[in-house]
Parts: C-alpha cells; structure tokens; sequence
C-alpha cells in the first residue's frame, strides 16, 4: 500500500530529511499503522449531508458553541515589542530574522 | 506535616491570614525536592521566581474579598503553555532553550488569583503520546509504583499531584491528554468543554481537539482552578463568547435526580476486568444517592480512535510547519533554506512526532483527502451526533477513562498502535469537544498486580457547557468511594 518512495515523498512534503533507516522504520509503521485506520473507510456516512466541514468545530456553523463573527476588524493592535519576538534566535539583524536568500 | 493540603485550603488560610504564602511555597519546593528523585516529573523548576512571588503576595496581602482564588496556591504548568521568561520545551528538543516572550491567558489568570507557579511538567513531545515516554528530557515513573508509567501526554503533571507533592497542576488534553494519566496516578483530571478555556499560549497539537485543564487531588480543586483559568477570551478565536465560569457553588448538590447514561461500547472488549468492575461499583453506589443508570449505545463509538487519529495527526502536521528553525528553537544550518528546514525538522522531532506529521501530510495530500482526512471528520460528527442524541435521554454519560488498569515503563514505546489504544474510550469526548473529568473511583484488588493495589479511574462525560453538573457528579463519586486514595509516595511525604 505504501512503498519506500512514497514515504521519501511524504517526507519531502512535509520538509523531513529522512536517512535511509528511519525511511524503513517509517514505511513498515505506517504501513501498519493505516492498515488500522482503514476501518474509517467502513463508515457507511452517505446520509450524512454536506461537506466534512461540519465534523471540524473550528469550522462547524450548526453547532450552539460556534458563533458567527469570530474574526475581528482586520485593525494593527498593541503587538509584542520586536526585540522581546527576536530574543529566541542567534539569527537576527537590524531588526529582522536572517536567512539564507531564498531566491537566486 | 499535618496542615492545609488542597487548593482550596492553602487559598482559604493565605487569604485568613493563618498561612504565609512564602511557607505555603517553601513546603511546596521541599515536598517537591523529596519526591522528584523517585518521579522525575519536572523539566524546570525556578524556587527563587516562585519564592520572590510569595514574597510579594506575602507583602501585599490578602486580595479583596471575592478574589484571590488561588492566593498562595503553589501550581506546576504543563511545559506546552507559555510562561513569560521561562523555558517552554514541549517536552522537545526542538524548542531547547526557547523562553516565550508572553504568557499564555491561563498563565494571567493564575497570576492574577495569587497563584504562584514553581515549575513546569514533563510531557510527551509535543503532547504526542499516552506513557511521557516520547519526552525528550526524561522518563516521568508513576507515584504508585516506579516501574509504571505515569501515562500521558500530560505525566508529569499527573504524577506530581498523585505523589502529593502539589495540589494541583495545569496539563492539556488533546484525545486524553488530561484524563488518561490522572486515572493511573489516583489524580482528577478535568478536560473542559471545548472553548472554555483559552488556548492562547497554548502550543498547538491538533487545534480542533486541544484543552487546558486541571489536574488536581481533589474535584473541588478542579473546579476552582477551571473557576480561575476559564472564561472568554478574545485572544482565543474559538474562546465561546461570553462565557464565564461557575462551578463552585452548586458541586454539593448531588446527583439525586441526575440520570447517566453507560454506553455498551467502552464497557467491553478490550479493558481490564479490574477497571470494569470498579466503575460498575461506583455506579451501583452512584444509584443509592437516588441517580438512575441505564445502559446506552453510542453507535459510531467503533470508528472514534480511528477518526481521532486521523483528524489530529492532520492538524498536527499543519501546526508543527511552524517550527523550522527561523524564529526560535533548534536551527541545523545548512547550503539552502530548504536544506535548512528539512534538517532542522529531522534533528529537533523525535521519533512519534515525525512519525504523526509524516500520517498528518499523508492523510492530507492530494489524492488521499477525501478517503482518510474528509472521511474522519465524517465519523467525528457521526461520534458528536450519537452524544447529542443520547444526551436526549441522560444527563451525563459514564465509562471508564483507561482500559488499562497499568502501563509498564517501556512497554508501549515501540507499539504505536498498542499506545493509540490506551485513548480508545477517552477520544470519543474529544471528537465531540465535551467536558470529561476522570476521577478515582476505586483501588484495584491486591491480587494480580505485581506493583500492588492500584487507582481505577472513573470518567463522568456531559453535553457542552454542562462542565458544573460533571464535576458536581465527579464530587458524588469522590463522596462515595469505599476508601481513601492516597499514593504511596504522598503517604511517605506524609511523614517527612
């Protein structure tokens, strides 16, 4: 169901540098892993209307606890002091977080 | 040492004035300083912040009446929530280092009812795991017996109350999180309705899913920390507006009309005979008190930790693309940014972390979608919908919070799926983002454990915003346990 190159995809998709052992470890985890997890494809939902949305209470409209509104005025508000955001990094300068440049 | 011993206690004596909030603190580290040896709970404790705040509270004196709630109360925070200048780690090397420039909302909140917070507590990384084994700095041991584990994700704050050594503590409870290791440590654990409590300065897992919450001795204890920390939040999106909290006054008013409902589905297969008696037990004297119990379905109950993995290994993957290196934490440079990234990512995750953003970008890539991610929120609403429509006919639905009575250190950590199913009947709450408080019912027999007799926990689930009346029938449960529940280690701390 999921082969080496799969795994070397998921991995570069979700920006990890795999080495070729944890590549084997995560391919026959996973493997199992959602040999499991096939039971959801069991779930007989066809009477279930509308769109996944509704199972997700982030994004859900029915449900009494979710309101509309939640977003606020795209206003500039008191934030952090840009000294106090850039203490965590050894990579910093004038003010703004360094990089390598990104485009040639 | 005969004194105050809960929350509510300690605050009620500071606020008299019978007890200094700089003893109440200097009792604290020292209990702490006598059982961390044995538990290995705490990945920072800072004594001189925590004294230097007794002292202060010590010199300003009592609040006003009404407030105060937890004034001299000293509070351990799960290492996932923001402290303003103290090492947050999430229990990674990712975040080695990082000191949180603000604190998280129930971090004020406790500052502002006079508690005072002396460490952080050990978890699984990024809250991923069910043992605190997946921690980077530290195995967490469960007070009743070294050679177990605490459970988790939230160990150490579950250990740290079951020793005796704090009355309470804050962890987050994801599909469990909160409830899972309070029921191995003899502790209460309390996961609030979802939106109750503030997440911001909460370090996101899987945000449609994650809760604050209390761990404490007590349900009383419980109640007053949900009653310090829970309430709006405009800095939460998902904070319910206009909610306050009020669960205090009426947790004496029994459970005589209350009607709880026992779903067949996590009374069954798969968890320990000891567990399953003990809660029918608890239920049985539950009835005495004049509550009814009758049994229940809860039909999609089956696809629950499927579709709870799912759902949360997908948000997972999408809220730890924030850490890479750039802004805080671990960076492994390298020729590219890219290059950056990917190597940063492989040397601050562990293990399980990478293992769940890897099933997290699985389930949400193009092509695999609609079969594995729109498919568990299909059967998470399906979970929600059978709770609503028990919840028609009962007022509160009760199970077992663990299926196992026991955890072995190293007994799970190479088993993910063997892990996956120590949450199997506490995700279901969690998918439908209701209030769950694990409480002690019982303690095993004697026979059949080789670490003695151990707490059973008993879990008490409601309808949204029903988080008193749960904690109210958490109270009746305590009321009515057989004998008291008391971890070896706090028996010992007892004595020093």
């Amino acid at each position: 169901m999921i082969d080496h190159k799969e795994i070397v995809n998921i991995a570069n998709l979700a920006s990890l540098d795999l080495d070729d052992e944890e590549v084997t470890l995560y391919a026959s985890r996973l493997r199992r892993i959602l040999a499991f997890f096939q039971k959801i494809s069991d779930l007989d939902d066809e009477n279930e209307e509308g769109d996944a949305d509704r199972g997700n209470p982030l994004l859900c409209k029915e449900r009494d606890l979710c309101h509309e509104g939640r977003l606020r005025p795209d206003r500039i508000e008191p934030s952090l002091p840009p000294g106090a955001l850039l203490a965590n990094t050894e990579f910093s300068a004038d003010g703004f977080f360094v990089v390598k440049k990104v485009i040639e | 040492m005969n004194g105050p011993r809960t929350a509510a206690q300690i605050a009620g004596a500071c606020r008299r004035g019978a007890l200094s909030p700089l003893s109440a603190t200097r009792d604290a580290l020292r209990r702490l300083d006598h059982v961390e040896g044995t538990i290995d709970a705490l990945v920072h404790v800072d004594s001189e912040r925590a004294l230097d705040r007794a002292a202060q509270l010590a010199k300003n004196g009592p609040p006003a009446s009404g407030e105060g709630l937890l004034f001299g109360v000293p509070i351990a925070v799960k290492d996932n929530i923001c402290i303003e200048g103290v090492p947050t780690t999430c229990g990674s090397r990712m975040l080695a280092g990082y000191r949180p420039p603000y604190n998280a909302t129930v971090v004020e909140r406790i500052l502002s009812e006079g508690g005072i917070i002396v460490g952080t507590a050990n978890m699984d990384e990024f809250a991923m795991g069910s043992t605190t084994e997946t921690s980077a700095w530290k195995r967490t041991r469960n007070p009743w017996s070294p050679e177990l584990s605490p459970g988790g994700s939230s160990g150490g704050s579950a250990a740290l109350v079951g020793s005796g050594a704090l009355p309470a503590a804050l962890g987050s409870d994801t599909g469990g999180s909160i409830r899972q290791p309070a029921a191995l440590c003899g502790a209460v654990g309390f996961k609030p309705t979802y939106g109750t409590v503030s997440r911001y300065g909460l370090v996101a897992f899987g945000s449609s899913f994650d809760q604050i919450g209390p761990l404490s001795a007590t349900v009383g204890d419980g109640a007053l920390l949900f009653q310090a920390i829970g309430g709006f939040d405009r800095r939460d999106s998902t904070s319910i507006p206009g909610f306050v909290p009020d669960v205090i006054a009426g947790l004496d008013d029994g459970i005589d009309t209350i009607r709880i409902g026992v779903p067949r589905e996590l009374m069954g297969e798969g968890i320990d005979r000891a567990v399953v008696d003990a809660v029918r037990a608890s239920l049985e004297r539950i009835e005495k008190l004049g509550a009814s119990v009758v049994p229940i379905d809860l039909p999609h109950a089956e696809y629950a930790l499927c579709a709870y993995y799912v759902a949360a290994m997908s948000e997972a993957s999408s809220n730890l693309a924030r850490f890479d290196g750039v802004r805080y934490g671990l960076r492994e440079e390298r020729e590219s940014m890219a290059r950056t990234y990917a190597a940063t990512r492989n040397g601050g995750f562990g293990r399980e972390v990478k293992m769940r953003i890897m099933l997290g970008t699985f389930a949400l890539s193009a092509g695999y979608f609609d079969d594995w991610y729109a498919k568990a929120l299909r059967a998470r609403r399906l979970v929600a919908a059978d709770f609503e429509k028990a919840f028609q006919e009962v007022d509160l639905v009760v199970a077992p919070t663990s299926p196992l009575l026991s955890i072995g250190i190293g007994e799970k950590i190479d088993d993910p799926l063997a892990m996956y199913h120590c949450d199997a009947l506490t995700v279901p709450a969690s998918l439908a983002g209701l209030p769950a408080l694990s409480v002690p019912c019982a303690l095993s027999p004697s026979k059949g454990s080789p670490c003695g007799r151990l707490p059973i926990g008993l879990q008490i689930m409601g309808p949204p915003l029903a988080d008193a009346l749960v904690l109210r029938a958490g109270h009746a449960v305590e009321l009515t346990r057989p004998e008291k529940i008391v971890s070896p280690l706090a028996k010992d701390l007892e004595e020093v």
